[in-house]
């Protein structure tokens, strides 16, 4: 059985109609947009089920899927969607969501994420072989470093990578840039989170007083179109 | 009004070629330009997939140290190019979100810079004909896709370029350098980027069909502009084939490398050696094919317009005959070579020199 949350749906449409200005409801499920994706083979759920599910509020699983980790924002989606929905954008300001709930999502995105920004927070430009050293520590899978190291040859003989990262003069500014901004989108996310489960309690309480009603007698109306914030539940 | 040049990251090291070659086309197209004093990372891919006004910030950082030497910023990294675009586009759009990434910069962005990628500026400032001008190498053989990967091309309206799925700027450019670019669908197809690194399946599979797209199309080197695309084709290609048991070899260069060797520039100058499929025996082949081709065009203009003067002479010295003998046999008349008499029977002849 998957149950509904119209209340997330709700708020979830608001949040990225607000960031992205693309609204999941203008999605009628064409598929275009899972049939050029480049990556989807490696999805869990594909772009329009993921756009249907943001429909009926299903984020949490979004959130948590590998879908939206794996999407590599090369915009396909977003150029064919005949209805104009800015797939790429929903998906990448999902990722910025899981980032501000500090969720532990899945494919080492926050590994990569975190190795990249932390090496660019430190230096303020990147420094490659230093990244990648940070990224497949935090992976802790020897195996993958493995994978690549074969790479690190032909970039050191090749004069491609320099082995030991300089400071450059910005890095400062950069770092304080990184810090201020994750700190503020935690604190923003927080409170919305927060606003959210409120929300969704009322609902519950409201549904249960519907359910209380119809068990009295009051005939079905109170069952089926009630109300937006009442929580549905359909079977598979 | 002067322009101001971001490398970004990739191209201090790993891409060093890409920044070479580009400084060296630019030059000779006499477009001057200065470095972004004390730039900084862009933000890259991380930024924008963690928090929205980190990755506008970062761009923002740069505007404003760009904004002290012009306001014109060209960005010849494609990804570099995205993130300051996109922040350029955001901030000077709107007043109150301009405030909001001041207040997390140290100090404030109030300029007004615009930001171009290399293909772009070099088709809307420099132009096709200047390009083609400055052409001293033939490179008709040099057979090759061009590749724009995900971020040159889309979204279209904020690249400039005629259209989401076929963009068309780096065709123009290397049209009017005059190498033979190969028509394909895979232009705007993604190379896997980033996610390479957490989920090597989906850059092992993209890669490879693109280097498979390129050989169908009748191309022998795939030309690209992002540092990306240039390591998950090139670096990558063994681990391609180790992946899907082919045996690619394709050389992967970068466009301005292709436009300094058109302009003469030796392969050392464009930087061959940095790039991990040498590249060096194709452009050889290529050039030494072009003048080959160049050579028997030229023996046959020369045979023709030998012919040409053959039946000119032959008309003169036959003039006065004409009148007497005009029943010479075709045999005699090749026998005797250019000087025969009768020629004026068959002028279209062949005539051995």
């Amino acid at each position: 059985m998957i149950r509904y949350d119209a209340t997330q749906a709700a708020f979830y449409r608001e949040k990225l109609i607000k960031r992205v200005e693309a609204d999941t409801r203008d999605c009628y499920q064409c598929g275009n947009c899972s049939a050029g994706c480049p990556a989807a083979f490696t999805f869990d759920y594909t772009p329009n089920q993921v756009m249907r599910m943001l429909q009926v509020g299903l984020v949490d699983k979004v959130l948590d899927s590998t879908a939206v980790q794996l999407c590599v924002q090369c915009l396909t989606c977003t150029a064919r969607c005949p209805r104009e929905i800015d797939i790429a954008g929903i998906f990448e300001d999902l990722k910025t969501i899981a980032t501000a709930q500090e969720r532990e999502v899945p494919e080492y995105a926050k590994t990569f994420n975190k190795a990249f920004m932390g090496a660019v927070a430190r230096f303020g430009r990147l420094p490659e072989l230093y990244m990648m050293g940070m990224f497949y520590l935090g992976t802790m899978k020897p195996k993958m470093a493995m994978g690549d190291a074969g790479l690190a040859i032909p970039m050191v003989t090749k004069g491609k990578m320099k082995l030991i990262p300089r400071k450059a003069k910005g890095a400062d500014e950069v770092s304080r840039i990184y810090t201020k901004t994750i700190e503020k989108a935690k604190a923003r996310e927080k409170a919305e989170v927060a606003g959210l489960e409120k929300a969704t309690a009322e609902a519950a309480k409201a549904a249960e007083a519907a359910k209380a009603a119809a068990a009295a007698g009051k005939s079905a109306a109170a069952h089926g179109v009630s109300a937006p914030t009442a929580e549905s539940e359909v079977a598979e | 009004m002067s322009l101001a040049y971001y490398p970004g990251c990739s191209l201090r090291h790993s891409s060093a070629e890409l920044d070479v070659s580009t400084r060296k086309v630019l030059a000779a197209l006499g477009v001057e330009y200065k470095e972004v004093p004390d730039w900084t990372c862009c933000g890259s891919t991380p930024a924008h997939m963690m928090d929205h006004l980190l990755a506008q910030a970062l761009a923002a950082r740069n505007l404003r140290q760009a904004a002290e030497v012009g306001d014109e910023l060209l960005a010849p990294c494609p990804s570099c190019y995205q993130r300051e675009k996109n922040a350029e586009l955001e901030i000077h759009k709107s007043d109150a979100f301009r405030a909001e990434v001041n207040e997390v910069l140290d100090k404030p962005y109030a300029g007004q810079v615009k930001v171009y990628a290399l293909p772009e500026y070099l088709i809307k400032f420099v132009g096709e004909e200047k390009v083609a001008s400055l052409v001293v190498t033939d490179l008709s053989q040099l057979k090759v896709v061009p590749y724009y990967g995900c971020l040159l091309g889309r979204p279209s309206e904020l690249t400039g370029e005629c259209d989401n799925e076929q963009p068309m700027m780096m065709d123009l450019l290397l049209q009017a350098a005059g190498v033979d670019v190969k028509w394909w669908n895979y232009k705007t197809e993604c190379c896997g980027a980033s996610v390479g690194m957490p989920k090597m399946e989906i850059q092992r599979r993209l890669s490879g069909k693109i280097l498979e797209q390129a050989l169908s199309a009748g191309a022998e080197a795939v030309v690209v502009c992002c540092p990306l695309c240039h390591v998950n084709l090139d670096l990558k290609q063994a681990q391609i084939n180790s992946f899907l048991g082919t045996d690619y070899r394709v050389p992967i260069l970068y466009l301005p490398q292709v436009l300094g060797l058109a302009f003469g520039m030796s392969a050392d100058d464009v930087m061959l050696s940095k790039n991990i499929i040498d590249p060096e025996p194709l452009v050889k082949k290529a050039i030494a094919e072009a003048a080959t081709i160049r050579a028997e065009e030229e023996r046959k203009a020369a045979e023709k317009a030998a012919k040409a003067a053959a039946r000119e002479a032959k008309a003169a010295t036959a003039e006065p005959a004409a009148s007497t003998e005009a029943a010479v046999t075709v045999e005699a008349a090749s026998t005797a070579g250019a000087a025969a008499t009768g020629a004026t029977q068959a002028p279209d002849a062949e005539v051995q020199p």
